[in-house]
């Protein structure tokens, strides 16, 4: 699930979330620009895909701001 | 702060030559107020209409319902900010009220443009509605704005018209002693007892009418999407929090009830507003976190924590019961439940913090008080959105409906159930 409010997403089961922008625009940001927009927009979707390659065991949040692989963080 | 409210109860109102108030009898100059309203030219029509408690009559395209207030001495006005109002922070001196008599702004003129601007509630006059307004006579100020305005222009100029008839009855009273008089003042209390704080969580429709500026409940005049307020609850008695409705916000019953507590339970230390509808989660969180940290500098141990809308707010609201608790602020949250009809849990981020919750029910969307017959008369648009979350279909707003679109923020109900 890629969602702005991932809080809710955690705490209500969702297995994998990927963070989202805002509300109104959750897979871009039309603040940085086309170009820069259509990389963020594309840099959530390719976590999202690997997100789905990735096993599970309780809710994920995968971040994609970050440029380096880093440990997921589970819901407590 | 000392603030002093003199109550002028209007016991009978009539339509007369003067408006006026002598001994609970309030008189209304209902052509001398519309010739008032009149003279803004934004202003294409008014007619007022007095409605009482069980007439046959359905009120839609309502704005906004204020209990009509003046301010006779102190700084500020009644309801400030808004409508360019004076904005010196009120809550000292004396106001006067009349009770017993609500003022409602009746025009086809959404809020804003944008995901729910639109009007879809309505007032039933029927006798046994929980709706608090409706158990005495309200007057309604129906208006026709000019409709080449734009819709900021639109809502200053009907809120505006509102406000001057709600200033007109409450003139009455200037002169006069109040027949009852209630002070408001948080005077030094036994340092031992425990410090408690109200959060009350508000609505912004910036992000939805990406205006700044949209009409909406407001603070001080301001709908926009702001960091925490601190007020005393004094400037929320005298109206610093408006619109949607003014009537509930300036009877809210939290502020009453924790006054009352003050020196003998607690110490009510004072009120953080805050805005909800943020639309990043680090936005959501800010706000919680800044509001409960708040309550910890003002060495709040206890808050009640309340809010006005759905399912979006909820979340700034659920997250500030969970910040206060992580900060060692016991929070009691003032809920309305999700319908059972969704097929979801009655809260719809049930954290484990939120240990006190006080249930003020299902009100919104015909899961409430119902059902309602038919109408002779309706004021305001003749039909009525049929579902509103989805602006599908409509039903004739004469006809009978499932139940009443409201739902009690604050607690003015007293509809209880017990467990046993």
């Amino acid at each position: 699930m890629i969602s702005a409010l991932y809080s809710l997403a955690l705490t209500t089961g969702a297995p994998r979330i990927v963070k989202g922008c805002r509300i109104e625009h959750v897979c871009g940001n039309p603040a940085l620009g086309p170009e820069k927009d259509r990389e963020y927009t594309r840099r959530i979707v390719e976590m999202a895909v690997s997100a789905l390659q990735t096993a599970v065991t309780s809710p994920t949040l995968f971040d994609p701001s970050e440029t380096s692989a880093k440990e997921p963080v589970h819901a407590s | 702060m000392r603030l002093e409210l003199g109550t002028f109860p209007v016991d009978e109102v009539v339509m007369g030559e003067r408006t006026h108030w002598d001994s609970g009898k309030l008189e209304i100059d209902a052509e001398g107020i519309r010739r008032a309203i009149l003279s803004d030219p934004r202003v294409v029509e008014a007619r007022l209409e007095l409605i009482r408690p069980g007439d046959s009559v359905r009120v839609t395209s309502v704005r906004d319902v204020l209990e009509p207030r003046v301010k006779v001495r102190g700084p500020g006005e009644a309801y400030p900010g808004v409508c360019g109002r004076a904005v010196a922070p009120v809550g000292r001196g004396r106001s006067h009220r009349l009770s017993g008599i609500a003022v409602v702004e009746v025009a086809e003129v959404d809020m804003y443009t944008g995901n729910d601007g639109w009007l879809d509630g309505f007032i039933d006059m029927g006798l046994g509605s929980p709706v608090p307004y409706t158990a005495f006579p309200n007057l309604c100020v129906v208006l026709d704005v000019d409709s080449a305005l734009d819709i900021e222009d639109r809502n200053n100029a009907a809120h505006s018209a509102a406000l001057l008839v709600s200033d007109q009855l409450a003139a009455t009273t200037v002169d006069l002693d109040p027949p009852e008089l209630e002070t408001f003042e948080l005077a030094e209390a036994d340092p031992g007892l425990p410090k408690a704080v109200y959060i009350t969580c508000h609505r912004s429709p910036e992000h939805y009418s990406d205006s700044l500026n949209a009409f909406w409940t407001a603070i001080y005049g301001f709908t926009r999407l702001t960091p925490p307020w601190l007020l005393h609850p004094n400037e929320l008695l005298d109206g610093a929090i408006s619109v949607l409705t003014s009537w509930e916000l300036i009877n809210n019953p939290i502020v009453r009830e924790m006054y009352s507590r003050h020196g003998v339970d607690y110490n009510f230390v004072g009120c953080i507003a805050i805005r909800t509808r943020w639309s990043s989660q680090a936005e959501k969180d800010i706000t919680s976190l800044q509001a409960a940290k708040v309550a910890r500098t003002m060495g709040a141990s206890g808050a009640v924590i309340s809010y006005d809308a759905g399912g979006n707010d909820f979340m700034e609201a659920i997250r500030t019961v969970q910040a206060c608790e992580q900060e060692g602020v016991k929070a009691i949250f003032v809920t309305g439940e999700e319908s059972p009809a969704t097929g979801g849990p009655p809260l719809l981020e049930p954290l484990p913090e939120a240990k006190a919750i006080v249930s003020t029910g299902m009100g919104l969307r015909g899961a409430g008080f119902g059902p309602l017959p038919a109408v002779d008369r309706v004021i305001g648009k003749k039909d009525l959105v049929e579902n509103g979350s989805t602006r599908q279909g409509t039903v004739p707003a004469a006809g009978p409906l499932p139940g009443i679109r409201w739902q009690d923020h604050f607690g003015f109900t007293r509809l209880s159930a017990y467990e046993f």
